[in-house]
Parts: structure tokens; sequence; C-alpha cells
């Protein structure tokens, strides 16, 4: 489904990216772990073509990422950033059509596709006439993620999609998001710095650390099995993290 | 260079009462004698004026002798020659001298300046300017011998209020000052031929027409300077326009009745309005049609970006009456020209505006729309020119403000608007006919942000207003 060769990346000198291979099985959900300058974003950038690879190349369905097929491509995966990445100025539903009416589809198609999606995301109609600034947060993800899915697409790319949320909406949209997932069954690639969520919305993770990939695994492998210290670290924080929790509360 | 127009005579003037006289002299001679002309009056200074009848904007303009040899024709020893070599000739010497004289009190007995060297306890009071001067004073006293002669500076204005109070009793004067015969200031004989001679005279191309030629030369040597006294004493004392001066003189002149509408302030307000419109409106839209592309694609072409923004700016910085004067060899006079300055002086605010709104759209929302798969001319329609909207309405804004006052300056190349009687106004000291320009162009530039205002509302998005609400 996705597959990266070689892929490096540097800004203004910086390693943001080092040299990188991986790949993504169809139907298979990854996220990718990591501080703020870890890389992680860059690498969610660069599968979408809004960056390009210093050097190696990416592909999607085994077709190479390049600005001739950038665009076609795009239309095949979908985007959704942190806050939904909403255009203000349209309509939640403006937002949903934009795309679908550009490439020629017809208002009965889309008002079929869009019934559907509002359904699967449990957003009443009527929200999808008011503007971005009118909706709450956990709405605008939702039409974020809407979007995202209008065309139904194979790959789906999230970049700390929950991040915008407080911690109650966080937690009841990331268990909706993941049986959202299981019904679109598309592949999943997503960005954040919270393992406990990369857990519950991905079946496999992927450790970053100053743009290398630290450790690949499973949630319990990466807890119990830390391949490098840095990883350790960071499991060891996000431990502490939880203590401080539970022992605040007992 | 363009072929003589079939249409009437074109006679030009510039921004001065005696100018304006004698232009309106001009056309009314022709007119008179069946000979249709028009009057392009008030064209600035003498640059402006020689260029219009070089590029053939006009046909014949009044000029002065000592004007052509000193600055249209510099060292030119045969001026005559020097003038066709251009064109030009000299089609008529309308008979009085406009030149630096000196003046004194009706009461006192001398006739020449030499007189002034054997008189004693002379209150002599002169000008700054004629003090300062090279050809003024210093050379004058050592020309006569004046050295003995008490002087002290005053401003001319006051000098007139001086000598009518008895309180001076020498000045100089202009030698067709309206207060002249006004007051009855003897202007002294210049016996020894001091001062430069400014001969009033009417240039014109050299393919004008025979016959307007014929009637034009029909003027030569009819205007004393005790006439032309009176006429500048007509318009600046008795606040008598222009055009019934000089029709006043016609009608004797040739013994004939002319009749002189006299525009009412409505009709004048509303032809004013026409003019300013004319020229803010379609500067205005052109700088808009142009404007924002060109904010866009500085945005977008990072390499040429920078320079087309700066480009626009160092344009701005163009004084604005050097702008215009620049566009009279391209485009001659009148309308265009002023369109053309107006549109170059509207564009800054609004490539800067579109520019900044377009480029300082936030990167996760250009992300974005580049992420969904929209192209580049989807993304700049629906996605960046909408977001930018604020931005660019504000850049209108401001131009427009900038363009309404900025097309008062028109009149000075010929294009009308409200600028016509601020010109008129402050040339004849009559404040009324200043506020008749001055306070329609500032109400048309508050309307006119207003309106803008009002346009905003319908031009920004819904969601973009509702968004800043949320913010506030």
């Amino acid at each position: 489904m996705l597959e990266l060769k070689d892929v490096e990346k540097r800004y203004a000198g910086v390693v943001a990216l080092e040299r990188l291979s991986m790949t993504l099985a169809r139907g298979a959900s990854l996220a990718i772990v990591g501080t703020s300058g870890s890389g992680k974003s860059t690498l969610l950038r660069l599968v979408n073509g809004i960056i390009w690879p210093d050097n190696g190349s990416v592909h999607i369905e085994g077709e190479l990422l390049s600005a001739a097929t950038a665009r076609r491509l795009r239309q095949r995966m979908g985007y959704v950033i942190q806050d939904g990445g909403l255009f203000p100025h349209l309509t939640a539903r403006e937002n949903l059509v934009l795309l679908p009416r550009h490439l020629g589809w017809d208002a009965q198609r889309t008002a079929v596709r869009t019934n559907e999606l509002a359904e699967l995301m449990r957003l009443r109609p009527e929200m999808l006439d008011r503007y971005p600034a009118q909706l709450s947060g956990g709405q605008k993800q939702r039409v974020g993620l809407m979007r995202a899915l209008f065309l139904s697409p194979g790959l789906l790319l999230l970049d700390e999609p929950l991040g915008a949320l407080d911690p109650t909406t966080r937690v009841s949209l990331q268990d909706e998001l993941r049986s959202i997932f299981d019904v679109v069954r598309c592949t999943v690639l997503l960005v954040t710095h919270d393992f406990a969520e990369a857990g519950a919305l991905a079946s496999e993770i992927m450790v970053m650390h100053r743009g290398a990939v630290q450790q690949r695994g499973t949630l319990a492998d990466i807890l119990t099995r830390p391949a490098t210290e840095k990883v350790a670290g960071m499991v060891q924080a996000e431990r502490r993290r939880l203590d401080v929790l539970i022992g605040a509360s007992s | 260079m363009l072929l003589a127009a079939p249409g009437p005579i074109r006679v030009g003037s510039k921004a001065f009462t005696e100018s304006v006289i004698i232009g309106e002299l001009a056309r009314q001679t022709l007119e008179v004698h069946g000979v249709a002309a028009s009057h392009q009056r008030e064209l600035g200074g003498t640059a402006i004026a020689w260029r219009a009848l070089l590029g053939g904007e006009i046909d014949v303009y009044p000029e002065y002798s000592g004007t052509i040899t000193q600055e249209l024709v510099p060292g030119a020893a045969d001026v005559e020659s020097a003038l066709a070599k251009h064109g030009v000739v000299v089609i008529a010497d309308l008979g009085f001298d406009d030149s630096y004289g000196l003046g004194v009190r009706a009461d006192l007995p001398m006739r020449t300046i030499s007189d002034l060297r054997d008189a004693s306890g002379l209150r002599v009071g002169l000008s700054n300017e004629f003090l300062d001067r090279q050809d003024g004073w210093r050379g004058l006293a050592r020309a006569y011998d004046l050295g003995r002669l008490q002087v002290r500076g005053l401003q001319h204005a006051l000098a007139y209020t001086a000598l009518e109070q008895g309180t001076l009793d020498v000045t100089d004067v202009y030698t067709t000052d309206a207060e002249i015969a006004r007051i009855g200031v003897r202007v002294l004989e210049d016996d020894k031929h001091y001062f430069p001679r400014y001969r009033a005279l009417l240039l014109a191309r050299g393919d004008l027409s025979a016959e307007a030629r014929d009637v034009l030369a029909k003027l030569g040597g009819r205007i004393d300077v005790e006439s032309m006294r009176r006429l500048n004493a007509r318009a600046a004392i008795d606040h008598v326009s222009e055009d019934r001066a000089a029709s006043e003189l016609v009608q004797s002149m040739f013994s004939v009745m002319t009749q002189q509408a006299q525009p009412t302030l409505w009709s004048r307000f509303v032809s004013n309005l026409k003019a300013h419109l004319g020229l803010t409106a379609v500067s205005l839209l052109a700088a808009i049609l142009v404007g924002v592309p060109l904010g866009v694609l500085a945005a977008k072409a990072r390499r040429i970006g920078g320079s087309i923004v700066g480009l626009t700016g160092v344009l701005q910085t163009v004084p604005s009456l050097a702008l215009l004067v620049f566009m009279i060899p391209l485009f001659g006079i009148g309308y265009l020209p002023a369109v053309v300055a107006l549109f170059v002086y509207s564009l800054l605010p609004i490539v800067q505006n579109t520019y900044v709104g377009v480029h300082d759209l936030p990167l996760p929302l250009h992300e974005s729309a580049v992420a969904l798969g929209l192209g580049p001319l989807v993304r700049t329609l629906r996605i960046e020119l909408p977001l930018a909207m604020p931005s660019i309405v504000a850049g209108v804004r401001t131009s427009a403000v900038i363009n309404v006052g900025t097309a008062t300056l028109g009149a000075l190349i010929g294009a009308g608007g409200f600028g016509q009687p601020i010109l008129t106004g402050i040339r004849l000291s009559n404040v009324a006919l200043v506020l008749e320009g001055a306070v329609p162009a500032a109400l048309l530039a508050m309307t006119a942000q207003g309106l803008l205002t009002l346009a905003e509302r319908w031009l920004v998005p819904r969601g973009l207003r509702l968004a800043a609400e949320a913010r506030e």
C-alpha cells in the first residue's frame, strides 16, 4: 500500500529525517510516536507530497509519488490535521463538497455521500450548515474526517487528530475513531506524541527520535521490550505521568 | 507627433489669472469670428503648457518672451528659428509687458527709475525675492546707481497695502498687477532698459490653420498694459470670472455681443463630479483588475514577488505632481494621463494587501488545500482569494481614498474634476471657490470609504466574519 525507499529530508542542512525505508500493508494501521522535532510530521508530509524528499522515493499502491502524480494520488489519500484544517470561509457542507464538486460529482451523489458520512460520524445534518467558527472542537474534527473520507481513500493520514481537543472529547472520539477505521477499512498512518492514543488507534507503533526510527512494534512490545535507551526513557516518562495520576487519586 | 485634428482649435493657458484671461480671450476671439475653439485652462506651469503644445494637445497658448528666451529655447541666438525647429511660431504680440518694475505712489513726482537717484527721504520696501535675485535689486541698484537708498524687505502682498496707506513710497511690482490700477500706483519707466522684457505673445503650432492664425493675429497690439491690469483687476478684485472679463474686452474690441453662459454652482458641481468620478472610478477599477492578480502572482512566485511589490512601492514614492508631468510626453494632457497616473498611484495598496493576504494564509490551511488535491487555480479562486478578502478590501479602501484626493491634481493637466475650483480658488485667493472643490472632494473620499465598508460586508465571506467575531 505504502512504501518509502531510502527517504531523507533536511531543512537548511539540519536532518529532519534520516535515511528511512518502511512499508505499510493494505488495511494496516500504524501510529508514529515521537516528541516534537522527531521527524514524525515530516514523514507524514512527505507521504502526501506537501514536501519532497531530498533523496529516496515514496510509492503509493505501487505508484511513484512525483509532481506529475501528486494531485491524483492526494485525491486517494485522506488527510486530517489537528483542529480539522477546515476552511473558515466555507460551511461544513461546502468544505465537504469542495473536492467532489470540482471532480464533477452531481448534487445527488454528494448529498448521499454526505448523509452516509454524517451518520457514520454521528453528526446531526443541520450542523453541516454551520461555519467552522460555530462548531466545537470535536465537531470540527468530525467534519475534517468526513472531508478526508469523502472519496473513500485507500490511505488515511492523521496528524495529531485529537491534539486540540479537551480530554473528555478526546477519549470518546478516540474510541469512535477506532470503530470508524474498522468500518471504512482503509490503511491508516497517524502521528501522535501520546503512547496511549497510539495504542488505542493503531495496531502497530513506530517510535521516532531526531529523525530516526527507534523501534517499530506493537504497544506491548514497546512497553515491555524497549529497543533503545531513548524508547525506554520515553516509556518511563509515560509511566511516571500515569503514576502521578493514580497516586493523586488514591 | 499627431496631425492637427480637424476639430475645434484648442487654446491652452497656464494656471495663473493673466494666462487664463488671455487664453479665454483667444478662444472667444476665434468663436466670434466663426472658428470653433475650446479652452484647456490652467495647465499647471510652463513645462506642462509647452509640452502640451509640442505634443499637439493644444494648438496655441499665451507665453512671455522672457520665458521663451530663458526657459524654452535658452541661449538661442535667433529665437524665431529656434522655435521653428520645434514647429512653433509666434503669431501675435499682444502689446504689453508683464515684467518686474518699480512702482511709486501716484502723488510722487518721479516718472523714470533714474528719477529715484536724486530723490531724498524715500521709503523703499521690496519683496524678499526681489532683494535676493541676482537680476533684482542688486543689479538694478548698480545699473541706476541707487546704492544710496535705504531699503527694507517685506511681503509683496503687504507692499500694496503700505503704498495705499501712505507708509511706503516705492516697491517692486509686476507691471500688470491688478493693484496697480486699483490703488493708482505709477510704474516708473525703465529708462535704462535694465529689466528683461516679458512681452506677452501667442505661441502656436506651425500647423495651426491659416484661418485661425489670421483671426488671432487681430489681437496683436490690441492689449496695452493698462488694459491687462484692468482685466486682472476684474478677476482678482471684482471677482468676475475670467471668461466674463475676457468677454467684456472681446465685445468692445470687435463690437459684438458675446453670450457668456455663467454656469450655476449646481451645474459646476455636476460637471466637476462627473469629471472627478470619471477619473477615480476608471483608474481604481483598473488598479483592482491589475493589482489583485499582481498581488497573487507576487505571493505565488517567490522569486519575482519581492520585485513586484518593490516596484509598485517605488512608483508610489514618485511625488504625485511629478508623476502627472511624466505622463504628458507619453499620453498628452487631459483625461488619459491623469487616469494613468491615478492608476499607478492606486496600485500599491491593492498589490501589497493582496500579497500579504495570500502570502500570510495560515500554513495549516495552505497544506489542507494542497493535501486535498485541489489544483492551483481552484486553490487560488476558492480558498486563497476569499481568505485574503478582508485584506484586499482594506487595500482597495486605502487606494480609493488616496485616489480621490490625488485626482484633484488632475486639474493641473487639464483633466477637470474638483481640483479645478481648488486651483482657481487658490490662484484668486477665493476661499469660497477653494471650498467648492475641497468640500465635495472630501465628501467623495468619505463616501468611497463608506461604500467600501458596506461592500466589505458583502465581499468578505460570512464564515470569516464569524471567525473574527469568535476571536474577539
